[in-house]
């Protein structure tokens, strides 16, 4: 099996995938591109629908026997199927239905909040020459109008309002636990992937939430963890954000 | 509107080309995939008779008809109590074409 994983800053949905295949001790062709500057859409597999349409945006891409795979949760359940080490995901069925409606939640409310207010602060770069390689209409949209740098403030405020109920959700969840799940779990990635920036971001969302605080010290602390952030190229990979999911477009 | 109505017509052509080179959407085998996408696409023949019709696309068309007729799905839609139920049985028709856009 040939396995490669292009990705990017270990950081919002990149640090979910890299993350993961640490945790299943996974060897992968491990190739860095720039994200931020659009270079997904330059690589051979971008016009695969499954790439071409992947709703999380610019995100990793990990390509198998010359499929390519998008969407970090859907990624790392591939590998913690195909890997070894301990279950990323529950064993049993309603675990695993809560792990991954958790997953949805993130996807769907806290990630398009802080791509959003991540590209904001460090917005991300593409030339037109790459945006014209992008396959799907609204992703190219999004970098337009991230391009134009103005961002309207009831979107901003609707974002900041969506990082605080996630990490209201994440401190009420770890009341008596040390993961989210119970177990450590791919929502323990993808919930840190996408709130880690948002400390310095959002901190009055985080101000007194004692249990997150700790969580997000656990989840620094494991060693499947420190591969992935050790990759990273700059000082502060959290602070390195592209387009990510769109806002949802009604509620 | 205009957004969304291109979105579907995007996803249409997704479909119809998914669905030409397999029998399910996502393998070979009826699964999850199929279930969802039968639960967004089963009006299309109603709501985007220009857009996903019998001529169009042959293959849309083909899959809803195989879901529609599993048992499964017959048990779903013999528990609906309003007029729902009534539009899939466009499904039933042996050919729907542009003929019947208005």
């Amino acid at each position: 099996m040939s396995m490669t994983l292009y990705h990017g800053e270990p950081n919002g949905p990149s640090f979910t995938a890299l993350a993961a295949l640490f945790e299943k001790n996974l060897q992968a062709d491990l190739v860095r591109i720039d994200l931020a500057a659009g270079a997904r859409h330059g690589l051979s597999c971008a016009q695969q629908p499954e790439v071409a349409m992947s709703v999380e945006g610019e995100g990793p891409v990990l390509v198998v026997d010359g499929e390519g795979m998008t969407d970090s949760v859907f990624i790392a359940c591939y590998l913690d199927d195909v890997g070894d080490g301990a279950l990323l995901r529950p064993s049993d069925p309603y675990g695993r239905w809560e792990t991954m409606a958790w997953c949805r939640q993130m996807i769907e409310r806290a990630a398009p909040a802080a791509a959003l207010l991540g590209c904001k602060a460090h917005p991300p770069k593409a030339d037109a020459s790459m945006l014209a390689k992008i396959g799907s209409d609204d992703l190219r949209l999004r970098w337009q109008e991230i391009g134009t740098g103005v961002f309207a403030d009831e979107k901003l405020a609707d974002s900041r309002l969506k990082i605080a109920s996630a990490v209201e959700k994440i401190e009420a969840k770890l009341d008596g636990r040390s993961w989210l799940m119970g177990e450590f779990t791919i929502a323990d990635l993808e919930s840190y992937a996408w709130l880690a920036g948002m400390v310095d971001l959002v901190p009055e969302a985080f101000a007194g939430k004692v249990r997150t605080a700790a969580w997000i010290k656990r989840i620094k602390g494991r060693s499947a963890v420190g591969s992935a952030l050790s990759l990273a190229t700059v000082a502060d990979p959290t602070a390195c954000w592209a387009p990510g999911p769109e806002i949802n477009r009604w509620g | 509107m205009k957004e969304s109505q291109r979105r579907v017509a995007v996803g249409i052509g997704m479909l119809e080309k998914a669905l030409s080179k397999r029998a399910w959407l996502a393998s070979d085998q009826y699964s999850l995939a199929d279930v969802n996408g039968f639960n967004l696409a089963y009006a299309l023949p109603l709501s985007q008779q220009s857009l996903s019709n019998d001529e169009l696309t042959p293959n849309i068309m083909r899959w809803l008809r195989s879901i529609y007729a599993r048992p499964a799905s017959k048990a779903c839609w013999a528990t609906g109590r309003t007029g729902m139920v009534k539009r899939v049985a466009i499904l039933e028709q042996p050919h729907i074409g542009r003929e019947h856009v208005s």
